[in-house]
């Protein structure tokens, strides 16, 4: 029977949940120190934009929890491991029974874990674990206090899926790969047109086809105000940590200046919309759009926002131009057997 | 409106003067003899059927004839189907426009169009005659004889006390007890070949634990041993079982800790938590800031 907590695990809602939480367990072990926004950029995070078509609440999460958070640590050069499913899953119980170990063994490594849905429908980070009790500790970003999750439940949530991510050893990365690194995933955000690593229909976009159905659904009226309000709010959030992130990376890819320009003009762009998406009147509440006296203006925001996302991205497309021309990977032998 | 059938079976019988009584009713449904008096009640008093007992003949009639029982939409066979959506939307994803697609079955009314997307189930299946003659036999606690087609040894026959229908995996379950192999066994619907319902009646084993069997990935509730200093009888409905261990000591399920918290915190009679150290470590927390806050 072991326990053991680590300290100094700390997390604050400042960014995406995923960035929060990844932020918080990699600082509490030491193993990054900068700001968190250069930390959304190198992850990919700050150019994450998914949609589903009628812009419900949950948009702001589907862009692929599995995919993107094994991508994530991939680019940052760091080994990890996505324990998931669907909670009808039938061999949820191996699932579970393994993901149990292998947290507490990163935990015993001084590593805390990453947990989507321990309690709440949001990340939350694992910090500690108690065997005599069979619980796990961790935090969320809407409780102040640690919170407790038992053995059994994890893996047990409201949501239908769940995820529960081990960061491992990393290797040393040069810093300029993991740049280039996450531009092309930014590039390959705003070029997959559907997500459906899970619900097989084209309800879930990314990138520039999230674009339109945010607009058209803007355009068509029928949509969720709340769900409208937070993908906004969110790009809002996420485009600012990208205008930040080019700040950073262009004193050492200078070529990346254009491209700068861009994302500092679709920051701008942000501000502006922000400003017509006047904060909720009472702390903890969501954004709402107020179809009446807002709605023109986020449009025409918004429009804008695409137009200088895609200038954006084709900038990001010419610097890596023989990266993404090179890239093909024969994994079918299809070169050998011609 | 779940109990019409029987209704309009009671109605018919009055008509003909055949004065029926509850013992009738429950005869002829498989229902228990309160359940038949409750029907009657209802007919009675939220129908406001002029029906008189008459005891001489120990039987119901109607004092005026011209009444008529509301208009009803839905046959035997739409209600049986109607009740098999009931449990299959019970048994889904636990949304609160599915929770209500489920009510809705529940009272077996026909109302409102449903706009969204909401899953469909097949009603063509066997499966819901199966679930039908299942269900009552659950409700009756009679005891049912099946030839069963099981993947690893082929056809058998067995009998079963069976407890409770639930749906997962996109496959309709049965549990329930089979005495002969002393164990809880699972059978799925779509397997059973041959059904039959026994006259044997059955009581639930205390060992049954019904939430383990459900069509959703349920959370545990955390589990406290804690010490009062008086007798406890805190209400179920907050959420929390309490089962008295010995002494003064009782264990408590629950699922929100802040609640007991509050709970432990208010009454007079709490003496300490014996387990689990993280409970009484958020107690001691909680109590230590509100003594800051205090001496500010």
């Amino acid at each position: 029977m072991g326990a053991r907590v680590l300290e100094n695990v700390k997390l604050i809602k400042e960014s995406r949940g995923f960035v929060d939480c990844l932020y918080s367990v990699l600082t509490a072990a030491g193993r990054f120190k900068g700001a968190k926004y250069l930390l959304s950029g190198m992850a990919g995070f700050a150019f994450i934009f998914s949609a589903h078509k009628e812009l419900i609440v949950a948009s702001t999460e589907m862009y692929g929890l599995r995919t993107t958070a094994l991508n994530s640590l991939d680019i940052l050069g760091y080994y990890s491991e996505v324990y998931c499913g669907l909670k009808n899953c039938l061999t949820f119980p191996l699932h579970q029974k393994k993901a149990i170990i292998r947290t507490k063994e990163s935990i015993d490594a001084g590593m805390g874990t990453i947990v989507w849905a321990p309690g709440i429908t949001d990340f939350g980070v694992i910090f500690g674990y108690d065997d005599e009790d069979g619980v796990f500790f961790y935090r969320d970003r809407h409780h102040k206090d640690e919170q407790i999750l038992l053995y059994d439940n994890l893996g047990r949530v409201e949501a239908t899926f769940w995820m529960c991510q081990i960061i491992g050893d990393s290797i040393e990365k040069d810093i300029k790969d993991i740049y280039l690194d996450s531009l092309e995933y930014a590039v390959d955000i705003w070029e997959t047109p559907y997500l459906d690593e899970v619900v097989h229909n084209r309800a879930l976009a990314s990138g520039r086809k999230a674009y339109e159905y945010l607009i058209d659904g803007m355009k068509s009226g029928s949509f969720s105000e709340l769900g409208a309000a937070r993908l906004i709010y969110f790009n809002v959030i996420a485009r600012e940590e990208a205008y930040l992130y080019m700040e950073i990376v262009k004193e050492e890819l200078p070529e990346c200046y254009p491209a700068y320009l861009k994302y500092k003009e679709l920051h701008d762009i942000y501000q502006n919309i922000k400003g017509s998406l006047p904060p909720p009147s009472m702390p903890g509440q969501e954004y709402r759009i107020d179809r009446t006296n807002q709605l023109p203006q986020l449009i025409e925001g918004c429009m804008k926002a695409a137009q200088v996302e895609e200038e954006a991205v084709n900038e990001l497309k010419l610097l890596l131009k023989e990266r993404l021309s090179n890239r093909y990977v024969d994994i079918l032998d299809v070169k050998k057997f011609k | 409106m779940s109990n019409m059938h029987r209704l309009i079976w009671f109605d018919k019988q009055m008509r003909a003067l055949v004065y029926p009584n509850r013992g009738n009713m429950a005869e002829k449904y498989e229902i228990s003899i309160r359940q038949a008096q409750r029907d009657i009640d209802y007919l009675k008093n939220s129908l406001e059927a002029p029906i008189r007992y008459d005891a001489k003949r120990r039987g119901y009639y109607y004092e005026d004839e011209s009444y008529i029982l509301p208009n009803v939409y839905i046959n035997d066979l739409q209600r049986r189907m109607l009740k098999f959506l009931a449990y299959r939307y019970e048994n889904y994803t636990q949304t609160p426009k599915v929770a209500q697609m489920s009510e809705l079955f529940k009272k077996l009314a026909e109302e409102e169009e449903i706009d969204d997307e909401i899953p469909i189930f097949d009603l063509g299946k066997p499966v819901v005659h199966l679930y039908y003659t299942i269900y009552n036999a659950i409700c009756s606690k009679k005891k049912l004889k099946f030839l069963y087609s099981d993947p690893y040894r082929g056809e058998i026959s067995f009998k079963l006390d069976p407890y409770k229908l639930f749906f997962r995996y996109n496959t309709d379950h049965l549990v329930g007890y089979n005495n002969e192999h002393q164990n809880f066994t699972v059978l799925r619907l779509d397997r059973i070949k041959e059904l039959q319902v026994l006259s044997e009646s059955f009581t639930i084993s205390d060992k049954f634990e019904e939430r383990k069997y459900s069509g959703f990935v349920e959370k545990e509730p955390y589990v406290a041993r804690v010490r009062f200093t008086g007798e406890q009888h805190i209400k179920v409905d907050r959420g929390m079982k309490i089962r008295h261990l010995e002494g003064l000591t009782y264990e408590i399920q629950f699922f929100d800790a802040e609640e007991l918290i509050n709970l432990l915190i208010c009454s007079s009679c709490f003496d300490k938590v014996l387990s689990p150290k993280w409970l009484n470590k958020k107690i001691i927390t909680r109590c230590e800031e509100l003594i800051a806050r205090l001496r500010e």
